[in-house]
C-alpha cells in the first residue's frame, strides 16, 4: 500500500476518522494497530522483524535507565544495538558481504566460496532500525528518559506515515506527541491534506514524468551521449528529489491530520550555496542522525584536520552504504564526502578567486553561481546512484564528456523542462524552513484555490501507472 | 465568511470542475478517440460482415482489410484477450442475430497471453465501460485491483486525455511511420538486443509463470465460447514473426516448449476452428518487418495476399 495508491487514500481517512472518534486514551492503540496493519499489507511475516526491533530496544532502554553498573549497562546497550544491527546486516547486507568475501577469497586464491545470498529486503528496515538505535543510544547517554509504556514505544517505532521511508524521528520529539490529548482541529486536516497534495504533485506529476526519459537515456548511452545525458543527469536529481521529498510531504501531511508534527526532511536543497549546506537541507533526518550518532562520537570537527576530513569521508561512505548493499552506493557516499572535503580544502582559494574576479561586489550573481555549481556537482555525484554497477558508472561518465551536437532533445523534452520550471515557480513561495508553498500563501482563499489547482494537476498531468517510491527500496 | 463555508465552496468548485471535465472529455473523445471512431465505423458497415478481425497491433499492422470483401479490422494497439472479449460481446449484444459477422478472427500469438499483456495499460477510459467488473474480479487474482482501476477510469476518464491528443501531437503519425522501416540493415547483434528488450523489458518475462497468464487464457476461451454460443465461426491466427523472435524466445528449447502449451489445450476442446499458424512463414524476410514482431507496409501487402489465399482454401 504505497502512498501513491488508492488504497492509502481509503486507509488514511478511515484511520483519521477512527482516531478522533475513539476516546483519547485509546488512540495510541489505534495508531499501533493501524501501523502494523499498514506494514502487513506488504509482507505480514516481516512484521516479526519490526516487533523484534521494538521489543529489543524497549527492554534494553528500560534496563539501561534502571541499571547503575556500567558493565551491565553496556550489555543492555549491546542487546538493543545488536538486535538492530543484526537485523540490518542480515536482511540488507548479507548478500553484499558474501560477495565481498567471495571476491577476497578469490584474490587470495582460496578455493572455497560462499553461495550468493538473495534476500527479500524488509520494507523500511533501514529507517525503523535507525530510529530504534537512536532511542537506545539516547537512553544510554542519558539524553532521553526510557519510555515506560510499551505501547507508546511501539507507536514511535511503527508510526505508519514515517515507518517505511522516514523522516527518521527522535523519541524525544515523537513520543510526547502521542501522549498529548489532541483535539479535532479542522486546520490540521486541511494543512495535512494540502501537504499530501503537494507531495503527490511532486511524485506523480514531476518525478514519474521524468522517469521514462531518464530510463531511456541511461539504457541507450550510445544514442544519448553528451548533451542529452547531461540533461538527463539533471532530470535525475529532480526525480529523486521530487520522489523522496514528495513521499516525506505525504508522510508529514498524514501525521498532521492526526495532530502529530513530523520533522522537515527536505528544505529546498537546490537553493544551497555550498555543498555542506545542501546536505543540511537534503534528507535532513538522516544527516542529523549521522551527525549525532556517528560524526560527533568520532570527534566531529574537534579533532585534527586530517581526522576531521577522515570523519567526513567515513560518515558519508557509511551514508552511501545505508542506501543500499552495492559498491555504487558506497561510491555515492564517498563521492559526496570527498566533495565536501575538497570544498573545505579549497575554501580560502575559492574565496580569493571570488574576490579577485569581483564577485564579492555582486552578491546576487555570486549566490546564483554558487547555487548552479552546487547543483552541477550534486548532479554529477548522483550519477553513480542511478547506475547498476561501477562499470556502467564509468561508461556513463565517459559518455557524459563526449562532445555531441546540441541536438533538438530540449525541444523534444519541452514538457519535462516545463514541469521542472513549474515546480521551481511553486517553490518560490516556499521560504526556508517551510514545508510547502502553501506556507508562503497568506490568503486562506488562495490556499484553497491552490489546493483545487494541485488536485486537478495531479489528475490531468500525473502518471497514474506510477511505480513505487524510490526510497521504499532502502 | 467562515473557513468551513470556504472549504465547502472549494469542494463544490472541485465537483463542478470535475463534471465539466468529465463531459468535455467524452464530447472530445467522441470526435477524437481512434477507438471510438473505429467503433462508429464498425456500426456503419453493412452487416453481416464476412470477417471481423480482433486483436492487437500484430493484426493491425499485418492485415490490409480492404483486400477482404465486406470485412472490418477492429484490432487496436495494446488490446488483450480481456478487452477483445468484452468489446466483441458488447458489439454482438447490440446487434441482431442476423447481423452477426460470419467469421471472427482472433490472434493466438505468444504475446497475447503473457502476464504483462493481460495488465491493460492504456485506453482504460474506453475499455472500462465495456468490461464487466464483477466478472473480471471473479477470475482475477487481485479483484480489488481490478475494481479500483475500473472505477478510477470510470469516474475520472479524463486522466487519459493525452491519448486523445495523439493525432495533434503527431504521436499516431510517428506510430504509423514505423511501418516504413525494415530490418534489412540490422545486424545480428542489434536483433538480439531488440529481442532481449522485447522479452525482458516489454513483455517482462522473468519466469515461466509470466508466459501464460491464467486470466488471459480464460478470456481467450471465453472468446471462443462466445463465438460458439452465437453460431459464429472463429478463426485463430498466429501472425508472422521475425526469426530473431524464435531464436531468443525464452523457456523454449529447439522451438518447442517442454510442457503442454495451455493455449493448445484450450483449442483442442473446440471443433470446427480454423487455425492458421503463419508465425514462421516469413521469418527470414528481413525486409517485411520493422521490428521482430511487427510487419511493415511491404509485409502487410505480402501477408494480406497470403492470408486471403489461405482463408479462401480453408473455408467453404
Amino acid at each position: 500500500m504505497g502512498f501513491n495508491s488508492i488504497d492509502y487514500y481509503l486507509f488514511l481517512p478511515l484511520v483519521v476518522l477512527c482516531y478522533y472518534l475513539v476516546p483519547p486514551r485509546l488512540r495510541i492503540y489505534l495508531v499501533v494497530i493501524a501501523s502494523y496493519g499498514f506494514y502487513s499489507f506488504w509482507k505480514p511475516l516481516y512484521l516479526l522483524l519490526l516487533l523484534a526491533s521494538t521489543f529489543a530496544s524497549y527492554f534494553s532502554g528500560l534496563n539501561l535507565s534502571k541499571e547503575k553498573v556500567e558493565s551491565k549497562r553496556k550489555l543492555w546497550l549491546l542487546l538493543g544495538l545488536g538486535t538492530d544491527i543484526f537485523l540490518l546486516c542480515y536482511f540488507k547486507y548479507l548478500g553484499f558481504f558474501t560477495e565481498i568475501t567471495n571476491q577476497l577469497t578469490g584474490l587470495l586464491n582460496y578455493n572455497g566460496t560462499f553461495s550468493p545470498v538473495e534476500m527479500l529486503l524488509p520494507m523500511g528496515i533501514s529507517f525503523y532500525t535507525f530510529q530504534s538505535i537512536s532511542y537506545t543510544l539516547d537512553v544510554y547517554w542519558g539524553k532521553q528518559k526510557a519510555e515506560e509504556k510499551l505501547i507508546n514505544y511501539a507507536a514511535y517505532i511503527s508510526f505508519f506515515p514515517q515507518l517505511v521511508a522516514g523522516p527518521i524521528e527522535r523519541a524525544k520529539d515523537l513520543i510526547p506527541q502521542f501522549k498529548k490529548k489532541v483535539k479535532f482541529n479542522l486546520s490540521n486536516i486541511i494543512q495535512g491534506g494540502q501537504l499530501i497534495l503537494w507531495g503527490l504533485f511532486k511524485k506523480l506529476v514531476v518525478a514519474d514524468s521524468l522517469a521514462p526519459f531518464i530510463g531511456s537515456v541511461f539504457s541507450d548511452l550510445d544514442a544519448n551521449k553528451g548533451w542529452p545525458l547531461f540533461f538527463a543527469c539533471f532530470c535525475f536529481i529532480y526525480q529523486v528529489y521530487c520522489d523522496f521529498s514528495g513521499y516525506s510531504d505525504i508522510a508529514i501531511g498524514s501525521a498532521r491530520m492526526l495532530g502529530i508534527k513530523l520533522s522537515l526532511n527536505f528544505d529546498t536543497p537546490f537553493r544551497s550555496k555550498s555543498y555542506s549546506e545542501l546536505w543540511s537541507r537534503w534528507h535532513i533526518s538522516l544527516t542529523n542522525w549521522l551527525r549525532d550518532y556517528l560524526y560527533l562520537p568520532l570527534g566531529g570537527n574537534r579533532v585534527s584536520k586530517t581526522r576531521w576530513y577522515f570523519n567526513i569521508l567515513f560518515v558519508f561512505t557509511l551514508c552511501g552504504l545505508w542506501h543500499g548493499p552495492a559498491w555504487t552506493f558506497v561510491g555515492f557516499g564517498f563521492l559526496h564526502g570527498l566533495t565536501i572535503v575538497l570544498g573545505l580544502l579549497t575554501l580560502r582559494l575559492r574565496s580569493k578567486l571570488s574576490t579577485a574576479i569581483g564577485l564579492k561586489y555582486l552578491p546576487i550573481l555570486d549566490r546564483k553561481i554558487d547555487q548552479i555549481l552546487v547543483l552541477c556537482l550534486f548532479a554529477f555525484n548522483c550519477i553513480i546512484f542511478r547506475c547498476t554497477d561501477i562499470n556502467q558508472y564509468f561508461e556513463v561518465v565517459k559518455a557524459l564528456f563526449t562532445v555531441s551536437p546540441f541536438s533538438n532533445f530540449l525541444v523534444e523534452n519541452l514538457y519535462l523542462i516545463g514541469l521542472i520550471v513549474l515546480l521551481e515557480l511553486f517553490q518560490l513561495l516556499q521560504k526556508k524552513g517551510n514545508l510547502s508553498p502553501f506556507n508562503g500563501i497568506r490568503s486562506y482563499d488562495f490556499r484553497l484555490g491552490f489546493s483545487v489547482f494541485l488536485f486537478f494537476c495531479i489528475l490531468l498531468l500525473g502518471q497514474h501507472q506510477s511505480p513505487g517510491f524510490i526510497y521504499f527500496q532502502f | 465568511m467562515g473557513n468551513f463555508a470556504k472549504i465547502l465552496i472549494a469542494l463544490t468548485l472541485t465537483a463542478l470542475i470535475h463534471i465539466v471535465l468529465y463531459y468535455s472529455f467524452w464530447a472530445f473523445a467522441d470526435k477524437s478517440s481512434k477507438l471510438m471512431l473505429l467503433e462508429k465505423e464498425l456500426y456503419e458497415q453493412s452487416m453481416p460482415l464476412n470477417f471481423l478481425f480482433m486483436g492487437d497491433s500484430h493484426c493491425l499492422r499485418s492485415v490490409e482489410v480492404k483486400a477482404f470483401d465486406n470485412s472490418f479490422n477492429w484490432a487496436f494497439y495494446g488490446e488483450n484477450n480481456i478487452s477483445s472479449f468484452y468489446k466483441l460481446r458488447s458489439y454482438l449484444n447490440s446487434i441482431q442475430e442476423d447481423q452477426y459477422p460470419k467469421q471472427v478472427i482472433f490472434p493466438f500469438d505468444l504475446s497475447n497471453f503473457t502476464r504483462e499483456t493481460a495488465a491493460l495499460t492504456r485506453n482504460h477510459f474506453y475499455y472500462s465501460r465495456k468490461i464487466n467488473s464483477k466478472e473480471l474480479q471473479k477470475v482475477s487474482s487481485s479483484p480489488w485491483t481490478v475494481f479500483k482501476t475500473i472505477q478510477l477510469y470510470r469516474i475520472f476518464p479524463y486522466i487519459e486525455w493525452r491519448t486523445l491528443l495523439f493525432k495533434y501531437w503527431k504521436k499516431d503519425q510517428k506510430q504509423e511511420s514505423k511501418s516504413n522501416f525494415s530490418l534489412r540493415n540490422h545486424s545480428q547483434e542489434e536483433l538480439k538486443k531488440e529481442a532481449q528488450h522485447f522479452f525482458n523489458d516489454q513483455l517482462k518475462i522473468n519466469s515461466e509463470a509470466d508466459l501464460y497468464d491464467p486470466v488471459s487464457l480464460y478470456y481467450f476461451e471465453q472468446c471462443l465460447q462466445l463465438c460458439k454460443g452465437k453460431g459464429i465461426k472463429a478463426i485463430l491466427i498466429k501472425y508472422p514473426m521475425h526469426q530473431s523472435f524464435f531464436q531468443h524466445l525464452p523457456y523454449v528449447k529447439n522451438g518447442q516448449r517442454s510442457d503442454i502449451d495451455p493455449v493448445s489445450a484450450i483449442i483442442s476442446k473446440y471443433t470446427g476452428l480454423t487455425i492458421l499458424d503463419a508465425s514462421g512463414e516469413f521469418k527470414d524476410r528481413n525486409e517485411l518487418f520493422f521490428d521482430l514482431h511487427h510487419m511493415n507496409n511491404e509485409g502487410k501487402t505480402v501477408f494480406t495476399k497470403f492470408l486471403k489465399n489461405r482463408l479462401t482454401i480453408s473455408l467453404p
